[in-house]
């Protein structure tokens, strides 16, 4: 419609000769009559109930019918509709706190405009006089529950003693006049260190656990592990409060950033002679190929990190500990060019996770001890803490805060002007694999409010071709610079923070806009950024780790929650179910979950016992699933096993009970037991082998399988729909064994089973899913359709008889569905550990466990016997009798 | 990073040796911005990346939406929350004016999908399907962007990268950007690329791996 034409509109726009009154309900129930509300209401009303519209005319010129007009304002004035048919519905139902954003809602912002954003605050406070809303007055304010008026009365109390000291430390300064600084802590060799002292007001509350540097914070924002029930010793985030499962996945792959305060992971240090190292490391399972030779130099030489599993060997078996990360001190060039006296002392780091510190500790003093020359180990728990960060907006996130520590008229460290370089780069997974880099940061709070850097444009041919050279040639590696963080003395320095006063001072007397310039009384603190990716796969996201000293972890964690990402938003922060949620999402196992094959995996499965035993007693009988009443079909009753455990105890009695019915009975009685028995100092009835091992067992015919307890970790998509959950039981396909023998006498032949799994399992070419169970009687119907070309007598008579023959529908529904029957015991393998629907997938993923004699046993009959691929499982979620066909792979 | 550049624009790579046969190829991921969010005004370039793995119909919804956003841009918001009856009849003007609002061209604003290598093959596909509808214009264009990757070891998971200047394997990419805009003049016959032509003539490189 040409723009001319408008003005000749002015007829056509329809307004409504007679509004409607307003809904009864919403007039009569507000005290205040015809005042401002009404006004409101009306302009709203209004605005949504009018509609715009055009006559058709204007489309008519000399009697002609100009079409494209003609279709142009219609399509206007159905737009137009549209909209108002919205507006209708959101106008009058919405306030302001509703229209705030997630993650910007606050408790009680309905009744309090300061929950409220600023720029909502002037129209919450209107729409509260208007409603007549009752708010709240802060001097009549009570504690209303027993917990509140608890809460009262503590911060009184503490009050009273803030008061007392304030006294005491008055008259004291009085007397002497002469103020000490705290001591340094001390770091102990070979000792276990204590956490750092907190302050009196919150000691009482950390007696059994640790704070994180960033508890305040995320105290207020993320459930927390419950008080009496910390984990690992620590008080670590479970999740956000705000619902985050989405919005999660979306920052890790699309666009933000996911952050975590990772303080908890425990550091070691180790210092001695390079041999002695060699030795406790291969002790402890470094035994990579080539990692001692020259495809490990870069690693040795302190610019590559190493990730993989410690082990410790006991009764000639190699147990395994945890995953851990490796990093060397770099040797300056002074300590390799001269040559020395003595053999140079070096020093590395070993990054384990806490619920394998102890055992990791434990074995790594006993091999120190061992050496000449000694080696020294050192507890760095509460000295080194760190942060991880993921997403396309973490590099850019971390370049706004990290800024290299320069002095006027001073260079930066070489490995901070590649950091600086890295602008563009929207994937850690872009950079060398276990690249290194280690210099110094000013403090994060003289550039707080952190400012968006400035990137780069995509077509910008000449950075985007510096940016490349830089991934490709990676000068950090020319540069051996020993990171300052190895350093105890410069890691204490840095942790020696000017006040924040003094900071704002600077900060307001900086010119504007501009940032406070560093003073040589500034300290450096020392950091050192880890890249990794979780699969080699080329488009997966790759994470940054980022290691500081303990206390300077809360500065920078400030300054990352609040950077303005170029991309909107602010990179999110993660609890532990999201970084469980972002390794399943990349089909990774997450340690200790996913691995009850060590013994922080299986003290997590004890505990997850517990839990859902005490879930399950919880709920009224008829409102829980009853596992001794379990029908599994062919005669077969009870669920295998307890219903709320992997029950790996089960999988490995020597020959499953005969007798099903019974063990069902018993079930309730021993749990009781069990769970009385269940101390964490049980012994792991099985053993972790890892996935390369794996791999190479089931890619050879003939090697030996290890020791029946031996377990695997093993990831396992779903070929048709359904979800698997924790406990799901994972059988394998039966072989062609005779039958055998069940409870009531009714026999099943594996072989039957087996027949009807066997038709599910998709061809190896590319095709369609397979078509379920559910779908055959619809293509029974399909070969049964009547031609199109039938004519009508032809075509009522098939009806008919069509609906004769078929016996009508049973009642009540038959509940098999025609799903296949589910293995027997014999053919049970393993158990799933994490099971979800995956976003990532865009259907039904789980991670399990799964005995690794078992698994190849069938492996290698099915492969004999030539089945497709051949590593197909059935997986039946617990309590259910449905199985459901996937395929697994080891991870 | 992801953008078209022209071949003589481009720099000149020293070819490296052929790989031995214990050795394979590892891909870096490729560099791109951050995925615009939806909602961004029209001075963000609205650029969908297309997988090899990526679902046709969801790329096909995305982009749909993206359009849609464009449109509702173009045509600015219509409320009578003014009263005056001349701003209601400029924003009628906007609505139906189709150079967009204020006749800036703002309905001009275009969605753009890329894909390299393999995905190439599925980006032709949406355009087809897209070239059969009425309401959008297609463009197809060729371009190139620069890869990383590295050289390891082939058994297994035994990654290795052999010396520093073997190790990186530099390769240029090419790659497929689409540009779809609302075609907002219905019976405007403009002359649309003939897909099938190029699928058949083989002039788009179908399968590209680095070099």
């Amino acid at each position: 419609m040409p723009p001319k034409r408008a003005t000749e509109l002015s007829a056509g726009i329809a307004r409504p000769t007679k509004r409607k009154e307003p809904p009864q309900s919403s007039a009569n129930n507000q005290k205040s009559g015809p005042n401002g509300r009404d006004k409101r209401v009306k302009l709203n009303f209004q605005d949504a109930r009018s509609i715009l519209t055009q006559s058709a005319d204007t489309a008519l010129s000399n009697g002609e019918l100009d079409l494209q007009s003609f279709l142009k304002s219609r399509e206007f004035e159905i737009k137009a509709l549209e909209n108002g048919m919205q507006k209708a519905k959101k106008s009058l139902t919405t306030r302001a706190f509703q229209e705030v954003p997630r993650d910007l809602r606050r408790r009680t912002a309905s009744h309090n405009v300061k929950r409220v954003p600023k720029r909502l605050e002037n129209r919450a406070k209107r729409e509260m006089r208007e409603d007549n809303t009752p708010t709240v007055n802060p001097s009549k304010r009570k504690p209303g529950s027993s917990r509140g008026r608890l809460r009262a009365e503590t911060a009184k109390r503490l009050g009273i003693l803030a008061a007392k000291k304030r006294d005491i430390k008055g008259k004291e300064v009085d007397v002497t006049a002469i103020s000490t600084r705290e001591a340094r802590p001390k770091l102990r060799r070979n000792l276990l260190n204590d956490p750092p002292k907190p302050k009196s007001k919150f000691r009482k509350r950390q007696i059994h656990k640790t704070w994180l540097p960033t508890h305040m914070w995320h105290a207020k924002r993320a459930k927390m592990t419950e008080p009496k029930n910390p984990l690992w010793r620590f008080s670590i985030p479970i999740t956000c409060t705000e619902k985050s499962y989405r919005p999660t996945h979306r920052a890790t792959g699309a666009r933000g950033a996911v952050a975590w305060d990772m303080s908890y992971m425990s550091t070691i240090s180790l210092e001695g002679t390079f041999e002695s190292l060699e030795k406790v490391l291969k002790a402890v399972g470094v035994t990579d190929q080539g990692i001692w030779e020259k495809k490990g130099d870069k690693w040795r030489s302190g610019s590559r990190s190493w990730c993989g599993w410690l082990s410790r060997e006991v009764k000639d078996q190699r147990l395994q500990i945890a995953p851990a990360t490796i990093i060397w001190r770099a040797q300056s060039c002074e300590e390799t060019n001269d040559p020395p006296k003595r053999k140079p002392i070096r020093h590395l780091f070993i990054r384990s996770h806490p619920s394998a510190f102890l055992e990791t500790w434990n074995e790594l003093l006993r091999l120190s001890k061992l050496q000449r020359p000694s080696v020294h180990v050192q507890d760095l728990r509460f000295e080194i803490g760190s942060i991880e960060i993921t997403g396309p907006g973490s590099t850019e996130a971390l370049l706004g805060i990290l800024h290299p520590y320069q002095l006027p008229q001073r260079g930066i460290e070489p490995h901070g002007e590649v950091f600086k370089s890295l602008a563009g780069i929207t994937n850690a997974a872009s950079l060398p694999p276990n690249s290194l880099l280690g210099f110094s940061i000013a403090d994060p709070r003289l550039r707080y409010p952190p400012r968006t850097v400035v990137v780069p444009k995509p077509t910008d041919e000449e950075a985007n071709f510096a940016l490349l050279q830089t991934l490709s040639a990676w000068p950090a590696d020319a540069s051996t610079t020993p990171s300052a963080l190895f350093d105890r003395d410069l890691r204490f320095k840095a942790t020696r923070f000017p006040s924040q006063k003094s900071i704002n001072r600077r900060k307001a007397q900086a010119d504007p806009g501009c940032y406070p310039q560093i003073l040589p009384t500034d300290q450096p603190i020392p950091i050192m950024l880890l890249t990794s990716r979780m699969t080699p796969t080329a488009s997966a996201q790759g994470t940054w780790t980022v290691l500081a000293p303990w206390k300077c972890i809360l500065p920078v964690w400030y300054g990352l929650v609040h950077y303005p990402l170029s991309s909107g938003g602010n990179p999110r922060f993660g609890g532990l179910d999201e970084m469980r949620q972002i390794h399943f999402e990349h089909s990774v196992p997450w340690f200790p979950r996913d691995f009850p094959g060590t013994s922080a995996g299986f003290a997590w499965e004890t505990d997850g016992r517990l839990r859902r035993k005490a879930d399950w007693d919880r709920r009224p009988k008829g409102k829980r699933t009853a596992w001794d009443s379990l029908d599994l079909g062919g005669g077969r009753k009870g669920e295998i096993g307890y219903g709320w455990a992997c029950d790996f105890e089960r999988l490995l009695l020597p020959s499953p009970s005969a007798d099903v019915e019974q063990s069902a009975a018993d079930i309730t009685q021993t749990t009781q037991k069990s769970s009385n028995e269940q101390a964490p100092s049980q012994q792991v009835p099985i053993q972790h082998f890892t996935a390369k091992a794996f791999t190479s067992l089931l890619s050879s015919t003939t090697a030996e399988l290890p020791r029946p307890s031996t377990v695997a970790t093993v990831c396992i998509t779903l070929t048709s729909r359904g979800v698997a959950e924790p406990c799901a039981r994972i059988y394998h396909i039966p072989g062609l064994q005779p039958t055998t023998q069940c409870s009531d006498n009714k026999k099943i032949s594996s072989k039957s089973i087996r027949e009807q799994w066997l038709p599910l399992i998709p061809s190896a070419t590319k095709s369609k899913p397979p078509p379920n169970s559910k779908s055959k009687t619809a293509k029974e119907f399909k070969s049964k359709r009547t031609p199109l070309n039938t004519p009508m007598p032809q075509r009522i008579r098939l009806l008919a008889q069509s609906l004769l023959q078929n016996p009508p529908l049973p009642y009540p529904a038959n509940k098999d569905d025609g799903h296949p029957l589910v293995p027997d015991e014999e053919d049970l393998i393993g158990f799933v550990t994490t099971g979800e629907f995956n976003l990532a997938e865009g259907k039904g993923v789980a991670i399990g466990t799964v005995l690794v004699a078992k698994a190849v046993e069938g492996l290698r009959r099915e492969n004999k016997a030539e089945i497709r691929g051949g590593r197909w499982c059935v997986v039946r979620n617990a309590g259910e009798k449905v199985g459901r066909l996937g395929r697994w792979d080891p991870v | 990073m992801a953008k078209e550049a022209r071949a003589e624009s481009t720099p000149r790579i020293p070819k490296l040796p052929r790989l031995s046969s214990s050795q394979r190829i590892q891909k870096r991921p490729l560099l791109h911005p951050p995925i615009a969010p939806p909602r961004a005004g029209s001075s963000v370039q609205k650029i969908v990346y297309v997988s090899s793995s990526s679902p046709f119909i969801a790329v096909v919804k995305r982009v749909r939406k993206l359009l849609s956003h464009v449109e509702a841009r173009a045509a600015g918001p219509i409320t009578f929350a003014a009263r005056n009856q001349h701003d209601i009849l400029r924003q009628i003007e906007d609505g139906v004016n189709p150079r967009g609002k204020g006749g800036k061209g703002a309905r001009e604003e275009e969605v753009i999908m890329k894909a390299t290598g393999k995905a190439i093959e599925k980006l032709l596909a949406l355009a087809l399907h897209f070239q059969c509808q009425d309401d959008v214009k297609v463009v197809l264009r060729t371009g190139s962007v620069g890869a990383v990757d590295d050289i390891v070891n082939k058994e297994g998971a035994d990654e290795e990268e052999e010396g520093s200047q073997d190790g990186i394997l530099w390769s240029i990419l090419h790659m497929c950007p689409m540009r779809l805009w609302n075609n907002y003049g219905w019976f405007k016959a403009d002359e649309p690329v003939e897909i099938n032509n190029v699928l058949q003539k083989g002039r788009l490189p179908m399968r590209l791996q680095p070099t």
